[in-house]
């Protein structure tokens, strides 16, 4: 049994990110791994370490402000649980929080919770359009797809980028890298939602939950047949 | 002769589209007229007799106004009407051009005009409207960053620059309403003359049977003064002389949804409210769709009493008492009567009962806005009714048409989350098993970013699927729709992905269903429908022809 931590799905419900939810879950289930999805809004308690899987999303600047003072008030227990192990996406706005702090064009700081090294600073012009990155998922290249649409460029420090730009513009449209990883947790700026037609990607995210909550076997593949047509639509138009 | 040269090069572009078949044409012609002279729809917009009407918001827009449309002319009035929905301040300028003699005249009694959300400050430093309608608000697939909460700001600021009655919407109710100049009595413009500034309480009627009120419209004839544009031809951003400045303008708002009932107290102009009660299909929970979960005025939670969909229903805010205002033009005991929607409707002054010939809550709403701006404008409400009854829907508004006798197909535009969930809730209203197109593009007109689809609430299939034959999903991002209906529960073997727009609509027509819905993404609805109606006939459905209403 997997539990799922849905970070403010009533906050941040107008990104089509709950996808990302949606996917992790259905894929689980189709396998027959029990799975509950545990939404906790502002202020609601929740206890990180006993969660497997954990989702942040991204809002507009005043349903980011809220997250954000919310978050900070949990970053301690958050830390603890990165640092364990727990598989965690963010997405977007939900990305740039776990960073070191955002630069306003104004040139204000505004602290971020730290628990990645990398800054965000924001750019006069968004950076809108699909994408196309290329991560390695235990030791193999897989390519995903997925939409971008950010005015913040973020500038990794000692993380790791989560894949390499073959189309688009990724972290700050400069250096080629995208999103960032540290151990379980994956950062992306990819809308789409990123889970459902990437899923080799969301199956690796499962694997790493089952293994660090000691769950035996691997997983049974799927018929991905329709994920896999989607994405591919979007390759061809991309990388042609 | 700037006026006039731009008038004729707009003319001539429009009859050049024509000729040479490329597009609807109903955009083109107005942005070369407003290239050549900028304040071109100033002069044109001022013109007609009874004045300007606008309808904007999200969702609606075009139904709404081609329902006050319909209206309008069945009371005997002349109209111009941007019918395309070419709603941007191009198409408004076009709509101006196509009915302008050469000499630049509008000869016509009433503008009626949807006017794009973002595009609203835009036309009214142009346009000055009498009465405006908004309907509701809900984030677009193309302004899901932010971008409501700042349309909401501008059209608020762009309402606060017009001048009101001075009547605190607040403490209007609904007896008093008719006897204050709001319901059929208001003032005259007469015919064009100098600028109006004072016409409030001059010249009233009774209104009874129309012709009725007209929208407080100055009719300006004089010439542009030359200082309105700056000289590289950028608009002023200040309103200046010459625009027709109707004595005060009105607001028709959506008593259910917070973000328009909001208007009225801060632009400070009159405000009527329409809305729906409490019937038998709303929802004591939110959906997911829900847009705003925070009362606009303090930012607390809102308490609903229920749901009619989306964020529209019974609120109110715990935190300041900002509340549902009472709806003077209530629709009551909504439902739906086959394919057509109907409610009663309470009003002040009487009673009636509605029936429109197309699906869904959503069109009952446009439907209580038109039947409160045709009470505006002093038109009987029997006229009104009986207009509404006989309406037809504008291309992919819930349109009807017949394959070989034998099936009905409802085509539909899919273009938010809002819409699409009422558009299945609609699909699943029917009588199955219904073969089911849809049809995703992601052009720009589209919104490039398909991920709205993923807050449409398509898990409602997973139980709700069976009177679902198929789902044939199509356009450049078909294969991805598939992918959405597999993650909301619709079992595998019931969606089928295929490219051509031509093989899909082949497919759901010849499908087991005994009907077909079709719904499209903006730049797929005009292949899907020229292709459809290629196949099948359109049906030019009346209330009396429906069938019977019980």
């Amino acid at each position: 049994m997997l539990q799922i931590c849905h970070l403010y799905p009533d906050l941040l419900n107008l990104y089509g990110d709950r996808g990302n939810v949606i996917a992790f879950t259905r894929r689980c289930r189709w396998r027959g791994l029990e799975v509950t999805v545990r939404p906790v809004n502002l202020g609601e308690k929740v206890d990180f370490k006993e969660m497997d899987f954990l989702f942040l999303g991204g809002g507009s600047d005043r349903e980011q402000n809220l997250m954000a003072e919310d978050l900070m008030e949990r970053a301690g227990s958050l830390q603890a649980a990165v640092e364990d192990g727990l598989v965690v996406l963010a997405i977007c706005g939900g990305y740039q929080l776990l960073g070191r702090y955002y630069r306003t064009l104004e040139g204000r700081t505004i602290p971020g919770l730290g628990l990645l090294d990398f800054y965000t600073e924001a750019g006069r012009k968004r950076l809108i359009g699909n994408v196309a990155v290329e991560v390695e998922l235990a030791g193999e290249k897989v390519r995903i797809v997925g939409f971008e649409n950010h005015s913040g460029q973020t500038v990794l420090g000692s993380t790791a980028p989560l894949g390499r730009v073959l189309a688009g513009n990724g972290n700050n449209g400069r250096d080629g890298g995208e999103g960032a990883r540290y151990k379980n947790t994956f950062c992306s700026y990819l809308h789409g939602p990123l889970l459902p037609k990437n899923p080799r990607l969301t199956d690796h995210l499962i694997r790493l939950a089952m293994q660090r909550r000691g769950l035996p076997g691997g997983l049974a593949p799927l018929d991905d047949a329709l994920e896999q047509a989607a994405g591919d639509v979007m390759l061809h138009r991309l990388l042609r | 002769m700037r006026f006039l040269i731009a008038l004729w090069a707009g003319k001539l572009v429009m009859w050049l589209v024509r000729v040479l078949g490329r597009g609807k044409g109903s955009s083109l012609p107005g942005m070369v007229a407003l290239k050549l002279d900028p304040q071109i729809l100033r002069r044109l917009a001022r013109q007609p007799r009874r004045g300007v009407l606008m309808t904007t918001g999200t969702n609606g827009k075009t139904t709404t106004n081609n329902m006050i449309a319909r209206v309008v002319s069945a009371a005997g009035y002349s109209t111009v009407v941007n019918t395309e929905g070419a709603n941007l301040i191009t198409g408004v300028t076009a709509a101006f051009l196509k009915r302008a003699t050469v000499t630049g005249r509008v000869d016509c009694d009433y503008a009626l005009l949807e006017v794009d959300e973002a595009s609203f400050p835009r036309v009214t430093r142009q346009v000055r409207p009498g009465i405006v309608v908004i309907t509701n608000f809900f984030r677009d697939q193309l302004d899901r960053y932010g971008e409501l909460d700042k349309t909401i700001t501008l059209i608020k600021d762009a309402l606060q620059d017009m001048p009101g009655d001075g009547s605190y919407p607040g403490q209007l109710d609904q007896s008093s309403l008719a006897g204050n100049g709001l319901f059929a009595d208001g003032p005259l413009s007469g015919q064009p003359g100098p600028a109006v500034t004072d016409a409030s309480g001059n010249a009233t009627r009774t209104g009874k049977d129309g012709p009725g009120a007209a929208l407080p419209a100055a009719g300006a004839g004089t010439d542009e003064p030359s200082g309105a544009v700056h000289r590289d031809g950028r608009e002023s951003t200040v309103p200046v002389e010459g625009i027709p400045c109707p004595a005060a303008t009105r607001l028709v708002l959506n008593a259910d949804d917070p973000l328009v009932a909001q208007f009225a107290q801060t632009t400070g102009l009159t405000a009527v409210y329409y809305g729906l009660g409490a019937h038998a299909g709303v929802s004591r929970q939110a959906a997911a769709a829900r847009e705003a979960k925070f009362c606009p005025r303090c930012g607390s939670e809102l308490v609903y009493a229920y749901y009619h969909y989306s964020q529209l229903g019974n609120y109110h805010c715990p935190g300041c008492g900002f509340t549902r205002p009472e709806a003077a033009v209530e629709g009551l005991e909504a439902h739906a009567a086959g394919t057509a929607g109907a409610c009663r409707i309470r009003f002040p002054g009487g009673g009636r009962s509605l029936v429109i010939p197309v699906h869904g809550l959503y069109n009952l709403y446009n439907g209580l806005a038109a039947f409160t701006a045709g009470l505006l404008l002093g038109i009987d409400p029997d006229t009104i009714i009986a207009a509404l009854g006989a309406y037809t829907p504008a291309t992919g508004r819930m349109e009807r048409f017949n394959y070989r006798g034998k099936k009905t197909v409802l085509l539909n535009l899919v273009k938010n989350p809002t819409g699409f969930n009422e558009g299945l809730a609609a699909l699943l209203a029917m009588d199955g098993p219904v073969d089911v197109l849809i049809a995703i593009n992601d052009n720009d007109a589209d919104g490039r970013d398909i991920s709205w689809l993923w807050d449409v609430d398509f898990e409602v299939l997973e139980e709700g699927h069976r009177p679902v034959a198929q789902f044939v999903c199509t356009g450049l991002r078909g294969a991805e729709m598939g992918v959405r209906l597999k993650y909301a529960g619709v079992p595998v073997d019931k969606i089928r992905v295929c490219d051509s727009l031509t093989d899909a609509v082949r497919l759901v027509l010849d499908g087991p269903g005994r009907a077909a819905c079709l719904l499209a993404t903006y730049t797929a609805l005009w292949p899907v429908e020229r292709i459809l109606s290629g196949y099948a006939e359109r049906e030019q459905k009346h209330v009396a022809n429906l069938p019977s209403v019980s």
